[in-house]
């Protein structure tokens, strides 16, 4: 039973800006998802309203919560997907390489939206209003440029220095119409990610300054970064912070494990940490290492880890898309215009700050301890 | 013969396309798909609004968002076809890869999985009616 409560227009106009993201039609069946600390009843109210303007039949399944990664979901979850078109994941991220969303996406078509706004906050903010309109026009000309081009080398001032091919074909993320990908899909919302999977010759170093927690990771921020060295695609050494730990996971796990097979990084201007997703803001880019089989990617391991690093400089033969963190097409005259009719422009395009601090902290934030 | 695998594949997938999965899949967006058959060639599947075309050879088309490379072997298709493996367990095998942006391409397995449904209820028919 879901409370009488009072939605702000903000709070309102967030949860409709969902539906225009999905372009939610009348006849899609919905599932909002809610567990505990996941379950903010405004934020559930204000999403029914906006899919019920849409005329969506819609059902909220609160489950106790489990661990994503190891155990199984509540079968009465499990089977409640059988039923619907669009999943609103309102809880914790479901991790997607589970077989059950897998046969879901791949085999019956579910659309999975992850709404990473999950907070009053956040969603009412203008990191959950951002419009859809502005949002995909600064993915979509952010693919362009990556997808037009042949060599992609990722800098930091930390020390990474990573060079790697690129295929057009491969280029996506959460960051142009979601309609391009229906049915069948998983995205967040709002999204505002970039991204491709790297290609042959891959050499380089990555300093890492933060890593996801699972597989026995030590910490999520480091104090001093662990440098990987890449020769064709595969991690040959480690040094620095976390060393003695990589090198264990990689004899666990096996050298494929180390398989270079996602760059990712944020192009939403308003994305932070606090309640929304921090990895969206351009200020964070970070790599996906292991198993690509479930995104798009060539080579199959037993792991998957991500490995984060602050204000890249990421160029595409020799042009910055990405320059010291800031997203150099933010700055382009049409997606300015595009902006404009939406209010202030500046407003709309400034960069929000967004360290790896956010990204490992608080509501929808990975887990830092 | 890459022909007649080519024939099976496409009375499949044209029979998955009436089902209600296969409508929903074909009445998605618009996608070129090649499927690199190993040791036997390529073979295209086009999906525009709401039509579907099979062919022989690469498409002509690799639009970036708009553009799956399925890499699989033909016994590996032909299993599907027949209702022994669903597209995912092939996936998840190490034998069915889409080459694709992050979750594209799922058009081509929602057609593959109601092909391998309609070849499991045919199995269990003529099991019935033995």
């Amino acid at each position: 039973m879901i409370a009488e409560v009072d939605l702000e227009t903000d709070l309102l106009e967030g949860a409709r800006n969902l539906t225009r993201y999905v372009s939610l039609r009348p006849d899609q069946h919905v599932l909002i998802h809610t567990e505990p600390g996941y379950d903010d009843e405004r934020i559930v109210a204000a999403l029914r309203s906006a899919i019920a303007q849409i005329g969506s039949p819609c059902a909220v399944l609160h489950t106790p919560a489990w661990d994503k990664q190891k155990d199984p979901p509540p079968p009465v979850f499990e089977a409640a997907l059988e039923g619907v078109d669009v999943l609103i994941g309102q809880g914790e991220y479901l991790h997607t390489k589970n077989h059950y969303l897998q046969v879901a996406i791949f085999e019956r078509g579910l659309i999975y939206i992850n709404n990473e706004a999950k907070t009053v906050d956040a969603l009412s903010s203008r990191y959950g209003r951002f419009p859809a309109e502005l949002l995909f026009a600064i993915g979509t000309k952010t693919i362009e440029r990556l997808a037009a081009g042949k060599h992609i080398r990722v800098t930091t001032a930390a020390g990474t220095d990573i060079s790697m091919a690129v295929s057009g074909s491969t280029a996506g993320g959460y960051c142009y119409p979601f309609t391009f990908d229906s049915p069948g899909h998983k995205k967040g919302f709002p999204g505002g990610v970039a991204c491709f999977h790297p290609e042959d010759p891959v050499d380089g170093v990555i300093a890492v300054q933060a890593l996801t927690r699972g597989n026995k990771a030590p910490k999520a921020i480091l104090e001093r970064p662990l440098f990987l060295t890449y020769r064709n695609h595969r991690a040959v050494a480690a040094e620095g912070e976390g060393a003695e730990w990589w090198s264990d996971f990689i004899a666990r796990n096996g050298a494929d494990s180390s398989w270079l097979a996602e760059c990712m990084w944020g192009i939403h201007p308003q994305a932070s940490g606090r309640g929304g997703r921090g990895a969206s803001n351009p200020h964070l880019l970070h790599f996906g290492i292991g198993n690509s089989i479930p995104y798009g990617g060539p080579t199959w391991a037993k792991t998957w880890q991500v490995v984060f690093v602050q204000d890249a400089t990421l160029a595409v033969d020799g042009r910055p898309l990405l320059d010291n963190g800031h997203l150099t097409v933010l700055d382009e005259p049409d997606i300015r215009g595009i902006a404009a009719k939406y209010g202030d422009p500046d407003e709309w395009l400034r960069q929000a700050a967004a360290t790896l601090e956010d990204q490992f902290g608080g509501v929808g934030g990975e887990r830092a301890a | 013969m890459a022909s007649e695998l080519l024939d099976d594949l496409r009375a499949a997938l044209e029979e998955a396309s009436r089902t209600v999965r296969g409508q929903k899949a074909i009445h998605g967006h618009d996608e070129d798909f090649d499927l690199e058959i190993a040791g036997r060639g390529t073979f295209h599947v086009a999906i525009a609004r709401g039509q579907m075309e099979i062919g022989e050879g690469p498409s002509s088309r690799r639009e970036p968002l708009h553009y799956t490379l399925v890499q699989v072997d033909e016994s590996t298709l032909r299993a599907i076809l027949s209702g022994a493996i669903s597209p995912v367990e092939a996936m998840e095998q190490g034998r069915l890869f889409l080459r694709t942006r992050i979750y594209g391409g799922a058009l081509i397995t929602i057609l593959l999985r109601s092909a391998y449904d309609l070849a499991g209820e045919k199995t269990l028919l003529s099991c019935r009616t033995q």
